[in-house]
C-alpha cells in the first residue's frame, strides 16, 4: 500500500495537478483519501465507454502538465502510452484513491526534485 | 479453499430461511428453516436484501488482496445487488453486476509532448444478473470490443526550470494547508494556481473507433449481434481565460452556486465543464424474440446513438462536493419506412 505523504512530490504534485485541473478542493492531509468517484470527472449516470473518453482525456491532461509544466520525465522503459493506461486504469475504478493515482505516477513518472526513495 | 466458502456463502444466501450467525446445530435432520423461528428467518433474509453492501464487504473480507478471485471481482467490478421484480406477486432477489474494461496499453504514433496520436484495443462487458430468474432487470447484458485512435491536442504549454523549480516550492507550502478553507486562501495556492492555469490552453480531443459486440438478456434468449463505430469529442478549457470557459452558458448557474457558497472567491465559470459527446452508428442483427420480430420485422437494421454527459461542482455543502450530473442518451433507428414507436428511445437522467 503506498504512503500519502507530503515528502513525496508525486503525491504532491498528483493533488496539485488535480486540482488546478477543477476535480476537487480538498487540503492535502485529506486528499489521499479521496476517491476516484469523487472527483469531478467520475459521471456516475454515463455510459461506461463515454466514461472512458473522460478519463483518457483527463489522463492526457495530466500527462501534459506534468511533463510541460512541471518538469517531469518518464521514469526509464516507461512509455507514454503505458504511464496514461496506468493513470485511466486507476481513474476509471470508482473505488482507488488518490494515493493509488500517485503511486502509478510515481512509478511511471521522475518529477522534478524527486527523491530515490520515494514511495 | 475460499472459493468453497464462497460458494457455500452464496448459497446459504439464496436458502429459503437463511439465518445470519445462526448456531451450528447438532440434529442433523433439521434443517436450518425447521430449527430456527420462519419470522426470524424471513426477517434476516430480508434484511439481507436490504442491504447487499453487507455482502460485498463479506466478500472483500474473506479474500486477501493478492487472491485470484479477489482480483476477478476487483477486475470486473464484481457487486451483488438486490433486484426487484417488476411482475406482480414475485419477490425481490440477490444477484450480481459486473463491469469490466480494459485497454490495451495505447500505441503512441506522436511522440511529441501535448500531441497525443494513439491506437488501441479496448475490451468492455457489462451486466446485471439476479439469481432469481424472474427478477432479471430488463437492461441487456453488453460485451464489446473495440479498436480505436485517439488524438489530443493542446491543453499546455511548457514552462522554464526556474518556473518549475518555483512551482514545487509553493506546492510544498500549499500542501502545509490542514483544511479545505487554509488550502483554497493560502497565498501560495493562489500564486501556484495562477501562474500554472496561466501555462493551460484549450484542448481538444476525439476518438474514433470501430465496434462489435453482443447484447443479450440474461437467459440469452434474445440477443443481437452489433457492428460499427463511435466518434467522441471532449473539449476543455483549461485556462479560466479561456472563450471556452468564460462563456460556457452550461456551468453559469454553478459559478453562481460554487461563489455563494464561498468555494469560488470571483465569477469563475469552468471550461473544463463541458458536455462530453459521443455518436455512433451501429448495424443491428437481432435474433429471438424481441419486440421487432414480434411485430413481424426480422430484418437487420442501424441504428443511430448519442449520448452527451456533464458533471461540474456545485458547491461544498457541509463539507461535502456537492455535484450538478446530467447524461442524455438518445437512440433512433435509422430508415426509409415510416417512423413506428419502435424506432427510438431515449434516456436523460
Amino acid at each position: 500500500m503506498a504512503e500519502w505523504s507530503p515528502n513525496n512530490r508525486a503525491c504532491k504534485t498528483t493533488w496539485f495537478t488535480l486540482f488546478v485541473l477543477n476535480q476537487h478542493q480538498e487540503a492535502f492531509p485529506d486528499a489521499g483519501e479521496l476517491k476516484m468517484k469523487d472527483l469531478t470527472f467520475y459521471s456516475r449516470t454515463a455510459d461506461a465507454d463515454l466514461r472512458k473518453t473522460m478519463a483518457r482525456d483527463l489522463a492526457i491532461a495530466m500527462d501534459n502538465n506534468f511533463r510541460l509544466i512541471r518538469g517531469a520525465d518518464f521514469e526509464k522503459s516507461v512509455q507514454p502510452g503505458g504511464a496514461i493506461q496506468d493513470m485511466v486504469d486507476v481513474l476509471l475504478d470508482e473505488d482507488k484513491t488518490m494515493t493509488e493515482l500517485a503511486a502509478v505516477n510515481d512509478a511511471n513518472y521522475r518529477f522534478l526534485g524527486e527523491k530515490s526513495d520515494e514511495i | 479453499m475460499k472459493f468453497r466458502y464462497l460458494v457455500l456463502l452464496l448459497s446459504v444466501l439464496q436458502s429459503p430461511g437463511f439465518i445470519v450467525g445462526a448456531e451450528p446445530t447438532n440434529t442433523p435432520t433439521i434443517s436450518l428453516s425447521e430449527a430456527v423461528p420462519v419470522t426470524n428467518a424471513a426477517s434476516t433474509r430480508r434484511s439481507i436484501l436490504e442491504d447487499p453492501a453487507t455482502v460485498n464487504r463479506a466478500v472483500r473480507d474473506l479474500f486477501a488482496d493478492d487472491n485470484p478471485l479477489r482480483k476477478l471481482f476487483d477486475v470486473a467490478n464484481i457487486k451483488f445487488n438486490v433486484f426487484d421484480s417488476d411482475k406482480p406477486g414475485k419477490q425481490s432477489s440477490l444477484g450480481f453486476s459486473y463491469n469490466f474494461s480494459k485497454d490495451i496499453s495505447p500505441y503512441y504514433i506522436s511522440k511529441e509532448k501535448a500531441k497525443h496520436d494513439a491506437l488501441a484495443l479496448s475490451l468492455s462487458a457489462r451486466g446485471e444478473v439476479a439469481f432469481n430468474q424472474a427478477a432479471n432487470p430488463r437492461n441487456f447484458l453488453d460485451t464489446k470490443a473495440s479498436f480505436l485512435g485517439f488524438r489530443s491536442r493542446g491543453g499546455a504549454l511548457a514552462t522554464t526550470t526556474d518556473v518549475q523549480v518555483q512551482l514545487n516550492a509553493l506546492e510544498d507550502q500549499a500542501a502545509q494547508s490542514k483544511t479545505r478553507e487554509d488550502f483554497l486562501k493560502n497565498p501560495a495556492t493562489v500564486e501556484a494556481a495562477r501562474i500554472i492555469r496561466s501555462h493551460l490552453s484549450t484542448q481538444y480531443y476525439v476518438e474514433l473507433a470501430a465496434d462489435g459486440g453482443i447484447e443479450s438478456n440474461q437467459t440469452f434468449s434474445k440477443k443481437q449481434y452489433i457492428y460499427g463505430g463511435h466518434m467522441a469529442i471532449d473539449i476543455k478549457g483549461w485556462n479560466p481565460e479561456s472563450p471556452w470557459a468564460r462563456f460556457n452558458l452550461f456551468d453559469y448557474p454553478f459559478a453562481a452556486t460554487r461563489l455563494l457558497l464561498g468555494n469560488d472567491t470571483e465569477w469563475s465559470p469552468r471550461g473544463s465543464a463541458l458536455p462530453t459527446v459521443l455518436v455512433g452508428i451501429d448495424q443491428v442483427m437481432p435474433t429471438g424474440n424481441n419486440p421487432r420480430a414480434l411485430a413481424g420485422d426480422t430484418s437487420d437494421f442501424a441504428r443511430l446513438r448519442f449520448e452527451a454527459s456533464y458533471r461540474t461542482l456545485v458547491g461544498h455543502i457541509k463539507g461535502q462536493a456537492a455535484f450538478f450530473e446530467a447524461d442524455v442518451r438518445y437512440y433512433q433507428e435509422l430508415s426509409l419506412l415510416p417512423t413506428s414507436q419502435l424506432d427510438f428511445f431515449s434516456l436523460i437522467r
